[in-house]
């Protein structure tokens, strides 16, 4: 089902007497310091306003009921209730509506609680004379709220999940043992991804293959789990619960359902290829299986090396064939499904080392990879387990390890890739249990044995005898007659510079990011998939109904990957079994007769819910699911074309209008965003710090929805200082909304210098929903800078 | 590197040749063998009034205003006369390249250097590029066509190399090669002069040049370490594109062997340009190859076998 | 001026983790394992003021290869904080006698290898040109110039 835009909203001029305003004393929250009976008087003149009434306890069950009776009575449109935060009470006003059989948008709240009673608790009439004008705001802004419809999707009962490595077999096999239909892509010819190549894992030292063996064979049976293997996904479009991926899957060659694994064909193929499944140290045919335990468990021609997929070229692998099961007809595949979640769980690329010149892996046999060591020690590996070095093929005596090769380090990636020293100290006891009389050394920075049963496992791999030197590489050198392999280090426990030679040396390498894929999903700079909150959402996307696991969110060992997949496949299942969501109804819609498809409003977006036709011609389109309404887009259309549902320009405008009606010389004008600097004043206000009460705060939900000319209006409407608050950098509830706002810092100066307003009457601020002290604060501090104004401007005229 | 032909092409390859004060005023002969490659080559140096270039180790160390004061100097001369600069030594190469970097990076430090030169009527644009000789070698002409007008391939020679610090580092001066594992000299050796590659361990490490006056020992230890290595895996050649390096080879390798009697053979070191001169055909005695401390087998250079077809 | 800078200074060397790359990089520590730049780090690290500058002979052993700062996976950019710091030396007159002579080399002939008769002599036999010299006037000037004290990033 496809979400159409609803029709733009267009901003009504004239007034009608719909509004009911409910003033709250709360018990002596707020009666206490502000006089609630004189308010009611004082709007008696809005034409806006059909009915007034003060409530004691209005959120109570008779308050409630008071105001659902001054509804049907007097027949109100719209409500505004003036008490404490929205950020408290909203979804009970909504419900108040919607009980009323009105729209739930309809409400307005005028926060005179955390925001005004609680801050000025002694300054009683100018506090009274602040909860006026809120009040007022609160009505202007009422007379403009538009009714939103609901928007309930439905959700397609099929998941899909992208990426066959131990993430994504755990993430299928939960779901299907759910009960849904998933549909599993693999881009390799076989699911497993690295735990398949890898030989022991740690600490336990099972090995690797024979417990993902059992995982994968279930994968590939079930019968709610549609295995496309040697496929990528193409395309996918859509939103929460109604996904369209396009997934093409390349020729193999071979019918799997027909392969039985006998191998006569690899027997009679002519042709060598160097096996990438044994870490490039063997070789394989171009007819191949990547390795025993695959899943399908069919062969597959690698047709880059082939003869030439023709009798004529070869074929003798078609003759070898009992079954019939080589096609060289075979051709690419599409497939198309309707999903409602999707888990990404593509995991991450090692390190290529042969990024580290100096290193020299790529010119030396002898240096290797930690994963084509694990290849070259695995029995089914190309030397059947034996450990030998690749220059001779002789038994080495001396091994070194090197670890953090690509990580912790600015110049490739600068974070740590979590399982790189556990990998080496694993590998390095599997020599010493198999081949005592190997000396061997680790070369590290810092040993991170941080999970269960990891240190244990370190101190065991000291008494068994391992070296560990503390220094960091330079560079290795290979003697050019022995082969032999110099590591230049200093030992920085003794400051001795060593340069000690070694018959084989493996670098234990990082994580790089995955490839992207055609999602639109954020990444960080390397490549990891973000999630919604790294501390409470750790397996959401931003996007709903996308979820990641596993090294596709950042590097991570086997355990920690299987906890996330089966984090993300409970997630996903949630999504599925409720069939059907609530889009919330707070998006942004582009007027199309006004947007000239500059395509900046898609630049904006996070959520990549804008498309912006390339060819600057068709106007953008918002997608209302995928649109979590911060308006960052809004507030940097040169054309104004974008509309904020209810949080409209005209809206904040009026709001800056009426909080400026009286003495603007002498007031800050605050913006505040919804989830942190708004949080933070009411925190303010809940703890009781007192700030001047010459503040009026203007509620966005993000802070990107600040357009400059706000900022400028206000200086027009005569505002003695202004401030723009928001989420901490890096915090924002909207990923990217503060980094905007920012980037616009420049221009509003521009305009200010331009216009002989004095630089400190603006103010960008950070704080987060638990600053209350700070926003008091510098609050406090822009309002003596604004009554300063006021004295110079009295002083002037 | 299509800018580079562009401008030779304008210019005719004409450079302005930075000598630099090691070949000049130390070590002529290695100007001689470059006057007669540049010639062979139709490449044609101008003369302009340098200095030091300075130099990068001490008076970097002394100070940097005057280092990169005296290097825009220099770049200034060249952009005088529109043409790119050319250096025989790794030292002059880093100074000029690296000051031209941050000279064109960061416009505050450039007008400050402006301010200066303007006393002396000079001005710094960042016009003129900087090249190693090396690059018009490997870049500009190519080594095909060097293959083609060698007459006299030295077969005979086991060449070891050793590329030199400054001509590769630091990377904040974007050099043009991979400083890690550079191949144009190897290249140079193997395609051009048709001689063997001697590999050994320690090819990347710093001959000691820079530490000569301030500690020998040290210097000397690092030149002995390269030297055994390279007598050892029988190399009879040591390749060099830097004067500095080579000035350290040469007397060091006499000096080493005062100090141990039976130590070091000696290896005769060539700079980059000499060997190139004799094997388009140049005559030992012309580019005064007899001012080598370390004699060079007049031998193996002289062969007269002529170039297979 | 001078605080601010060794602030700097410090700031940049904080990074630090100790890794030893740069100490085994060095070609002079390979041979003379007394000069560790990474204990000199770690001292400037842990000194307070600039005055620790005055005991550090270690300094001018440092030839400018570069090879520690293009390897350090922390970014410390160890040679050009090397080199300010023996900018800064040298103004306090702390310089060792090699680099003095070469300064007053490069002050009187401007090259730091004098164009002694006997090389003037071989260049002839050689047949190379005589090579434009640069005024002396002109580079007095901008010695003067360059030496007054600035201390920039």
């Amino acid at each position: 089902m496809a979400l159409d835009s609803p029709a733009p909203i267009r901003e009504e001029s004239t007034v009608k007497p719909e509004i009911g305003v409910f003033l709250c004393k709360c018990g002596k929250n707020i009666g206490g310091s502000v006089d609630v009976d004189s308010l009611a008087r004082a709007i008696e003149d809005l034409p806006s306003v059909k009915h007034i009434q003060v409530n004691t306890y209005t959120c109570s069950e008779p308050g409630q009921a008071e105001i659902e009776t001054a509804i049907a009575e007097h027949k109100l449109e719209k409500i505004v209730i003036a008490a404490c935060s929205p950020r408290l009470h909203s979804p009970t006003w909504q419900e108040l509506l919607r009980r009323s059989q009105l729209n739930p948008a309809m409400v307005e709240v005028a926060n005179i609680r955390e925001q005004c009673s609680w801050v000025h608790l002694h300054a009683h009439k100018e506090g009274t004379q602040k909860a006026l004008e809120l009040v007022r705001m609160a009505v202007a802004r009422a007379e403009l709220l538009q009714p939103v419809a609901e928007l309930k999707v439905p959700v397609t009962q099929r998941a899909l999940v992208v990426g066959g490595g131990v993430a994504g077999i755990q993430a299928a096999l939960d779901l299907a043992d759910d009960g849904y239909e998933t549909v599993l892509v693999e881009k390799s010819p076989t699911i497993g991804g690295i735990m398949a190549l890898i030989d022991k894992t740690f600490p336990t030292m099972d090995c690797s293959i024979c417990i993902l063996g059992p995982k994968m064979a279930d994968a590939g049976k079930h019968k709610n789990i549609k295995l496309i293997a040697n496929a990528e996904v193409s395309s996918i479009s859509g939103y929460v619960g109604n996904f369209e991926v396009n997934i093409r899957q390349k020729a193999r060659y071979v019918d799997e359902t027909l392969c039985t694994a006998c191998n006569d064909c690899v027997e009679v193929c002519p042709v060598d290829v160097v096996d990438e499944w044994s870490g490039n140290l063997g070789w394989r045919k171009a007819i191949y299986i990547p390795y025993p335990q695959s899943v399908p468990a069919s062969y597959i021609i690698d047709e880059k090396n082939c003869l030439g997929l023709s009798p004529l070229a070869c074929g003798k692998c078609i003759d070898a064939c009992d079954k019939k099961a080589i096609i060289y007809e075979d051709r690419d595949r599409d497939y198309t499904y309707k999903v409602g979640a999707v888990i990404v769980a593509v995991g991450f690329k090692p390190f290529d080392a042969g990024r580290i010149p100096e290193y020299g892996y790529n010119r030396f046999d002898n240096v290797l990879t930690t994963l084509e060591f694990e290849r070259l020690i695995n029995a089914a590996g190309p030397t059947q387990g034996e450990l030998v070095r690749p220059s001779d093929f002789k038994a080495p005596e001396r091994v070194a390890f090197v670890n953090c090769v690509g990580s912790r380090d600015v110049r490739f990636n600068p974070y740590c890739s979590n399982f790189c020293c556990m990998e080496s100290i694993k590998n390095a006891l599997l020599i010493k249990e198999h081949w005592p009389d190997v000396a061997v050394t680790i070369f590290y920075i810092d040993i991170r044995a941080f999970g269960k049963g990891f240190e244990e496992l370190y101190r065991r791999s000291r008494e068994e005898g391992i070296r560990y030197v503390r220094g960091r590489p330079s560079r290795i050198l290979q003697d050019p007659r022995s082969n032999n392999i110099k590591v230049m280090v200093e030992d920085t426990r003794s400051d001795t510079v060593l340069a000690d030679e070694y018959d084989m040396v493996v670098l234990s390498v990082g994580a790089d990011g995955p490839e992207a894929l055609p999602l639109p999903l954020a990444r960080t700079p390397e490549g990891f998939y973000i999630e919604a909150h790294p501390k409470l959402k750790p397996v959401d996307s931003p996007s709903d109904g996308v979820f990641i696991a596993g090294g596709a969110e950042a590097p991570k060992d086997i355990r920690e990957t299987v906890t996330q997949a089966s984090a993300a496949a409970g997630r996903a299942a949630g999504l599925l079994l409720r069939r059907e969501v609530q889009i919330e109804p707070l998006f942004a819609v582009v007027d199309t007769e006004s947007c000239n498809a500059c395509g900046i409003c898609a630049t904006r977006c996070p959520y990549q819910a804008i498309s912006a036709g390339k060819d600057k011609k068709t106007p953008a389109r918002v997608n209302p699911a995928l649109c979590k309404g911060c308006g960052t887009c809004a507030a940097d259309c040169p054309q104004d074309s974008i509309i904020m549902t209810n949080f409209t320009d005209t809206m904040i405008l009026r709001q800056i209008d009426v909080a400026l009606q009286d003495n603007p010389a002498e007031k800050v004008l605050i913006f505040a965003c919804n989830w942190c600097s708004y949080a933070g004043a009411d925190l303010a206000g809940t703890s009781r710090i007192q700030y001047p009460t010459n503040t009026r705060i203007v509620r966005t939900m993000c802070s990107g929805r600040v357009d400059p000319d706000f900022v400028k209006h206000a200086y027009n409407q005569g505002a003695g200082a202004v401030m723009l608050t928001g989420c901490r950098p890096q915090d924002c509830h909207y990923i990217s909304g503060n980094d905007f706002a920012l980037k616009r810092e420049k221009k509003i100066r521009r305009w200010m210098l331009k216009n002989g307003i004095a630089d400190e009457r603006f103010l960008i601020a950070w704080m987060s929903a638990a600053e209350g002290k700070k926003f008091a604060d510098t609050v406090g501090r822009m309002s003596k800078i604004a009554r300063q104004v006021k004295k110079a401007a009295e002083r002037a005229a | 590197m299509n800018d580079l032909t562009e401008n030779s092409r304008r210019n005719n390859m004409r450079y302005a040749l930075f000598v630099g004060c090691t070949v000049a005023y130390k070590l002529p002969h290695l100007e001689a063998a470059t006057r007669y490659v540049m010639d062979s080559l139709g490449i044609y140096p101008v003369d302009l009034p340098f200095s030091c270039c300075p130099d990068p180790n001490g008076i970097h160390s002394y100070s940097s205003e005057l280092w990169y004061t005296l290097a825009a100097r220099n770049l200034a001369i060249a952009e005088e006369q529109t043409l790119d600069i050319v250096t025989l030594c790794n030292g002059c190469y880093a100074t000029l390249k690296h000051c031209r970097e941050l000279l064109n990076k960061d416009s505050g430090l450039q007008k400050r250097i402006n301010d200066r030169l303007k006393s002396v009527g000079r001005h710094y644009t960042g016009q003129s590029r900087v090249l190693h000789f090396y690059q018009l070698l490997y870049e500009q002409v190519g080594y095909d066509r060097l293959q083609q007008l060698v007459v006299k391939p030295l077969h005979d020679l086991r060449i070891a190399v050793h590329y030199g610090c400054h001509s590769l580092r630091p990377k904040q001066m974007n050099p043009p090669e991979n400083s890690e594992h550079p191949q144009w000299l190897w290249q140079f050796v193997d395609q051009v002069l048709g001689a063997k590659t001697v590999h050994y361990l320690d090819e990347s490490q710093c001959c000691g040049a820079g530490l000569r006056e301030m500690d020998q020992d040290t210097a000397l230890a690092l030149t002995r370490r390269k030297i055994e290595q390279i007598e050892e895996m029988d190399a009879n050649a040591l390749l060099v594109p830097c004067p500095s390096c080579y000035l350290q080879f040469d007397i060091g390798q006499r000096l080493l062997r005062r100090l141990d009697n039976n130590g070091i053979t000696g290896t005769a070191v060539f700079y980059q340009t000499e060997l190139l001169a004799i094997a388009m055909g140049a005559k030992p005695e012309s580019i005064g190859m007899q001012f080598h401390m370390i004699k060079p087998d007049l031998n193996l250079l002289q062969r007269q076998k002529a170039k297979s077809a | 001026m001078e605080e601010l800078e060794f602030k700097e200074i410090k700031r940049l060397l904080n990074v630090c983790y100790q890794c030893g790359t740069c100490v085994s990089s060095c070609a002079g520590g390979l041979v003379n394992p007394e000069k560790n730049i990474r204990k000199l780090i770690q001292n400037l690290i842990d000194s307070a003021d600039i005055s620790e500058l005055k005991n550090s002979d270690l300094l001018w052993l440092c030839t400018s290869c570069y090879q520690c700062e293009d390897r350090c996976p922390e970014g410390v950019p160890l040679t050009t904080l090397l080199i300010r710091l023996k900018n800064m030396a040298a103004d306090r007159g702390l310089i060792p006698a090699s680099v003095q002579k070469e300064i007053d080399t490069l002050g009187t002939q401007s090259f730091t290898f004098p164009p002694a008769k006997s090389i003037i002599a071989r260049r002839k036999r050689l047949g190379l040109p005589d090579l434009p010299r640069p005024a002396k006037t002109e580079m007095d000037t901008l010695i003067k110039l360059a030496r007054t004290p600035v201390f920039k990033a």
